[in-house]
């Protein structure tokens, strides 16, 4: 396909969606639910982990203020650990990626998207602040069902998408506040390796996601 | 006054015991008035050194006063430079409770009402460095819960 004649807006789609995404983030009210479905996907990585490693789930935890608690046991704690910061940065890349494909494949993510709030919520939200904040979470990519046109529901899943992996670049450099505390002291812990270098690796990660999904775009 | 010495009257005494030679009276007489004009003249010296004296005390006191007086404004201004500077605290310490009241508030309806409850609190309010102790204090508590929690129940806590 010539790219030349794609009009502005398809062309430079992405990085319009990117910087729609940016600005989002730093709006005071309407960035709060954004930051709940950023530390949501940050600790469902460490719980899906668990499970996949052979653990479980014992309870999941949101916080008001965009903080959350993944409770494991059992499992591979490096695999777990590791997959917070990391898994946000997959689930970002996934939901753009997917949410771009097609306006069906996008309306059949936001279910699927649906669905894991549901089950997190009947299975691992056991105190009241997380089951209103998942609530929440649930009936706003519910209520995008209601778009009258497919392409709305598309857009926002996109922008949704973007922000959680601009989270997952940002979000790790908190690690870094001399308290030795969070997934990277724990990696540190087990491994050896200083925070710092888990640090580097999580942003190059979500720096990887933003290059990669630059290019499949211009390649659309 | 100081005019009775014992040496200045007994010559007058011993004068009115011999009497019977007239040339001897006119020089006691004589000496009597060299005796009172010496005696004038020390009164006046006397007088005149206290004066002297007296004009050196309060020339002294007014020096005194002086310095007092030098003193007194130094301190004055030392004490307006101490009342600037805890208002100039007072004023920071009020626009950070402020600030942080309105951080707290952002996603609230009335940030100048936040704004003014800020201010009001903030002569209780602990310094920067007093919260940064209690954070730190408090996060290490947290993290001995979780160490405790985790042996305990054989359990991970992921932030």
């Amino acid at each position: 396909m010539n790219t030349q004649s794609l009009p502005f807006s398809t062309k430079y789609r992405f990085w319009l969606i990117l910087c729609a995404a940016l600005i989002l983030s730093q709006i005071p009210i309407i960035s709060i639910p954004f930051k709940w479905l950023e530390s949501y996907f940050h600790e469902i990585s460490h719980g899906l982990a668990a499970l996949f490693t052979g653990g479980s789930i014992v309870q999941i935890q949101l916080f008001s203020n965009g903080a959350g608690l993944c409770t494991t046991r059992g499992g591979m704690s490096f695999l777990i650990s590791f997959m917070g910061y990391a898994g946000a940065a997959l689930w970002g890349m996934g939901i753009y990626y997917i949410a771009t494909m097609h306006q069906r494949i996008a309306q059949i993510l936001s279910g699927i998207i649906a669905l894991l709030l549901l089950t997190t919520l009947v299975f691992w939200a056991r105190d009241l602040l997380t089951l209103l904040i998942i609530t929440a979470l649930l009936a706003l990519v519910v209520l995008k069902f209601k778009y009258s046109k497919l392409s709305y529901l598309q857009i926002s899943l996109q922008i949704t998408g973007a922000l959680i992996l601009l989270n997952s670049v940002k979000s790790p450099w908190y690690l870094i506040d001399g308290r030795n505390i969070g997934d990277g002291a724990a990696l540190s812990q087990l491994t050896g390796i200083p925070e710092f270098l888990w640090v580097i690796v999580w942003f190059s990660i979500g720096v990887g996601g933003i290059v990669w999904l630059a290019r499949t775009s211009k390649k659309r | 006054m100081q005019i009775n010495s014992a040496s200045s009257y007994t010559p007058q005494s011993s004068g009115s015991l011999s009497v019977d030679n007239p040339n001897q009276v006119a020089e006691q007489r004589d000496r009597f008035r060299v005796q009172e004009t010496q005696q004038s003249t020390q009164q006046v010296e006397k007088s005149n050194k206290q004066s002297a004296q007296q004009t050196q005390e309060q020339s002294k006191q007014a020096a005194q006063v002086e310095r007092f007086d030098i003193d007194e404004q130094a301190l004055a201004l030392v004490e307006q430079a101490q009342f600037e500077n805890q208002q100039a605290q007072l004023n920071q310490s009020s626009s950070r409770t402020s600030l942080q009241s309105n951080n707290a508030f952002s996603g609230q309806s009335n940030p100048q009402s936040a704004d003014k409850n800020g201010s009001q609190a903030s002569y209780d309010s602990p310094s920067k460095q007093n919260q940064t102790a209690i954070a730190a204090y408090s996060s290490i508590d947290n993290i001995a819960q979780r160490e405790s929690i985790k042996q305990v129940f054989g359990v991970d806590l992921l932030a």
